[in-house]
């Protein structure tokens, strides 16, 4: 391991809390959405919350202080949200999704280390915008109105409450380092309402230093509370969950005995006479009282913070309260028994809670558990080793065939299988559900079509779907352009919807899923469809097409990808620019994907998406045409054929049309395709590939069978030849290229298309000359 | 000697340290009781309440009276959520 300075490691921590930040503002964001939705949902809200608190926290630890100012006023009025101050509304959720933007471009700001001065201007006015919406009510609110149980604190309990008199008793000593992690005492007891009523509420003053010795960073906070009315243990516990860490917290439950309160006193003065006495006073201002304990006490040690003297004096009332009151139960029987109470509560709020394991500590410790971060690098490392490994292990296995040695040949096969397993493996590593991404469409449809007056209800099917996590980030922007567009251009709005007879809200839907070795993604609207006569006249217009060419429907719905095209009457400021969907289709097929459109003129469009599984490793076919092996993908390879008449017969043809058992397909000799001199001898094979819908056959010299390609990019020089996905080393140490096989297919369509006339007269449909080979 | 201390801005763990040191300064410069003014505080947190209890309690420990004004309706929000007040910030020493 080489040994990393301390800027690296910071660095890479930071790139660690960026991207930790990113899911934080995921999870704010879909919290956000549901909150709209339904403004009640509490979890909701807290999840929120704990997304906004934990960027605030983290961004804190590296001293982003412009992240963590803002953040802090976006989780303030959270805390009002949740505490019932204030209502979720309408205005609210916008300021809410507003702030998250802006955290984004924050969080921007410390990837790029540029601080933009209009963005701190922009954190200034939404800072306020988003106060003056608490602002409103709390101004008015010195005692809070809101939610059953607001209490008047500061005001001691009623009198004649006494162990057992139906409150819980709650005692919290706040860790020193509660307030640098971010955790205010302050929200917690705020948001107790929710819970129960608070009767009474004390700080323990003693806890609190001079400020001589103040830390003022450091958390001396100690309470103790009396709450009436909360269901259970476990809801008062909730209230505290993600500062369990911080926070030493007992609870006394209504029924709770003498003893009980006598091992907490213990437990919390440790003995201290002036201590416990001065937790007596307090018990007793919030109207707990001892039995048996001495009216005079509460008085005497009053002011039991400043006064010690008066304390100690009271030292004989403790004794006879305390005592007495649990004659078998002093300090060593009852102790076990908070402690117990205390050290299990954590584990039982897991287990009956575990959706909330998504905040705060209690979400980072139950990650990782789960989750192991790791740099990508290293992934790509492995993965690249992986590859070499497969080159390898094809190596030895050419050697054991050579050497005509059936031992070595079993263990080198016994090998391949294993390292196949082993590339599985750690693919599947980099594989994400691709769930993550479309939930992210959420926000932008909610955006667009507040912007755009219409109503579209958004269905997401196939989350799970997994493909290459770097495939995820490069889809991202294609699909967000797909989706715009749909909104903008497919779904009409309410009116004409009605008028054509369709429901007034309209659909939009994401779906994923996984199709012979490809990923396939569709994004499809209920919208008005493309109109193929505009188009082809738009096409026509700009020169795309020649006026008399005949195009299928396939073909048309191509030429919105041409670059800079587009029918949109008016330009609006999503999209109608024609800039987009020529992007679109780039970035789709530099990830060796393709784009396909079905639509219907009136009913809708389908967008499809179609990506490989994996960038790295696949599973190819190896074949050689010329002297050179070319290798397909194999979940391609649909069956070999020995090469029909029709291909053989005119040698002076690249592609043409053959008869499969009396359908005709195109095929391609790609000996001929590459200029590859023609083979002397020998009978050549038809490879029958799929993709999607269409076949093609590609005419090669000689089949090999399965091999596991490793896939190495072309270099410059290669990239610009048709039909070619990359190149691979074979076993031998040979290089081998991987065939483009929807390239070729497009390739193959264009020249028989060409030369369709002659090919129609010399084809002569010969079934007995097809025979099916085992693929 | 009574010295006036007004405090302006924030009483957050962002400001925690400024404020704190003079609030010390001041109950440090005063000889018979020592006032601080709350009135231009823009925001609290628990590390604005506690240091007015330290100062409480220092002002306890030095026997000088301390006396917490222009408390606004944030900061008295603040306070009663941990049962507290002007009152109970202030000592009763000579005023």
């Amino acid at each position: 391991m080489s040994r990393q300075d301390d800027e690296e490691i910071i660095a890479a921590a930071r790139e660690g809390f960026l991207d930790e930040a990113r899911e934080m503002l995921a999870q704010f964001e879909r919290a956000l959405l549901v909150m709209e939705e339904d403004p009640a949902d509490a979890e909701n809200l807290n999840a929120a919350f704990r997304a906004a608190h934990t960027i605030k926290g983290t961004a804190g630890l590296f001293g982003f202080e412009r992240v963590v100012a803002f953040t802090h006023e976006a989780e303030t009025l959270l805390e009002c949200l949740r505490a019932g101050q204030i209502a979720v509304d309408e205005r609210v959720a916008a300021l809410l999704l507003q702030s998250r933007d802006q955290i984004e471009h924050l969080l921007d700001e410390v990837r790029t280390g540029e601080e933009n001065p209009a963005l701190a201007e922009r954190s200034r006015t939404l800072g306020a915008a988003l106060r003056a919406v608490m602002g409103a009510p709390a101004a008015a609110d010195d005692v809070r109105p809101a939610g059953p149980g607001v209490h008047e604190a500061g005001d001691d309990a009623p009198a004649g409450e006494s162990v057992g008199d139906g409150c819980w008793h709650l005692s919290l000593r706040f860790g020193a380092d509660a307030l640098r992690n971010g955790l205010d005492p302050l929200a917690f007891i705020r948001y107790l309402p929710s819970v129960g009523a608070v009767r009474g509420v004390k700080v323990v003053g003693s806890l609190v230093p001079t400020l001589e010795e103040l830390d003022p960073e450091n958390c001396h906070l100690g309470f103790e509370l009396r709450v009436d009315g909360a269901p259970d243990e476990a809801s008062l516990l909730a209230v505290f969950e993600f500062c369990a860490d911080d926070c030493d917290i007992a609870i006394l439950s209504p029924g709770a005995s003498a003893a009980d309160h006598a091992a907490l006193l213990e437990r919390r003065t440790g003995g201290d006479d002036a201590a416990r006495a001065e937790l007596l006073a307090l018990w007793s201002q919030i109207g707990l009282e001892l039995p048996l304990r001495r009216a005079t006490a509460g008085a005497a040690v009053g002011e039991a913070v400043s006064s010690p003297d008066a304390a100690a004096g009271d030292r004989p009332a403790v004794e006879a309260s305390t005592v007495p009151a649990a004659p078998s139960g002093d300090a060593p029987v009852a102790v076990p028994q908070i402690e117990r109470r205390v050290a299990s509560a954590p584990t039982d709020r897991r287990e009956n809670e575990p959706e909330r394991r998504t905040g705060g500590k209690d979400r980072r410790a139950g990650d990782e558990t789960r989750f192991i971060r790791v740099r990508a690098d290293k992934l790509d490392r492995l993965i690249d080793l992986i590859g070499e490994l497969v080159i390898a292990s094809s190596g030895a296995q050419l050697v054991a065939s050579q050497e005509d040695s059936p031992s070595f040949g079993e263990a080198s096969q016994r090998i391949h299988d294993l390292v196949q397993e082993a590339r599985d493996g750690a693919l599947g590593l980099r594989m994400v559900p691709i769930g993550e991404t479309f939930s992210r469409f959420h926000r932008v449809v909610r955006d667009v079509c507040k912007q755009l007056g219409k109503d579209v209800d958004l269905q997401i099917t196939g989350g799970d779907t997994e493909l290459d996590k770097s495939m995820v980030e490069t889809i991202a922007d294609p699909l967000m352009h797909l989706v715009r567009n749909s909104l903008d251009h497919g779904i009409e709005p309410a009116e004409d919807r009605a008028a054509a007879g369709k429901s007034p809200q309209g659909r939009l839907a994401l779906h994923a899923y996984h199709e012979s070795g490809s990923i396939v993604i569709e994004v499809s609207d209920d919208g008005r469809g493309l109109n193929r006569d505009r188009i082809l006249a738009k096409a026509v217009e700009r020169g795309l097409v020649a006026p008399d060419a005949v195009l299928d429907d396939e073909q048309v719905h191509q030429l919105i990808f041409a670059p800079g095209f587009s029918t949109a009457d008016a330009v609006t400021n999503l999209s109608g620019r024609g800039v987009g969907m020529d992007v679109v289709k780039r970035n789709i097929e530099s990830l060796r994907g393709q784009i396909k459109i079905a639509s219907q003129a009136g009913r809708g469009t389908t967008m499809q998406v179609r990506l490989p599984l994996t960038l790295a490793i696949i599973d190819g076919f190896l074949t050689s045409v010329g002297g050179v092996s070319y290798v397909l993908p194999l979940e391609l390879v649909a069956e070999c054929l020995e090469v029909p008449e029709e291909c053989d017969g005119r040698t002076d043809r690249i592609a043409g049309h053959f008869d499969l058992r009396g359908e005709v397909l195109p095929y391609l000799d790609l000996g001929r395709f590459y200029r590859h001199p023609l083979p002397t001898s020998g009978r050549r094979s038809l490879v029958l590939v799929r993709d999607g819908s269409s076949r093609v056959g590609l005419v090669v010299d000689r089949l090999h069978g399965e091999h596991q390609t490793v896939i190495k990019p072309l270099g410059q020089v290669f990239q610009h030849i048709r039909g070619l996905a990359g190149s691979t080393i074979l076993g031998s140490g040979e290089v081998a290229l991987i065939l483009d096989v929807p390239a070729l297919l497009t390739r193959a369509a264009e020249i028989s298309r060409s030369a369709v006339g002659d090919n129609r007269t010399g084809r002569t449909p010969a079934p007995h000359a097809v025979h099916s080979s085992a693929a | 000697m009574d010295r006036c201390l007004s405090i302006t801005g924030e009483m957050t763990i962002m400001a925690a340290s400024a404020v704190r040191d003079q609030v010390l300064a001041a109950l440090q410069e005063s000889s018979t009781s020592a006032t601080l003014d709350l009135s231009q505080v823009e925001a609290i947190d628990s590390a604005g309440v506690q240091i007015l209890l330290a100062a409480r309690r220092t002002a306890a420990a030095r026997e000088l009276g301390l006396v917490v004004t222009g408390i606004t309706p944030a900061i008295a929000e603040a306070l009663a959520v941990y049962g507290l007040d002007a009152e109970h910030l202030s000592t009763g020493a000579t005023a």
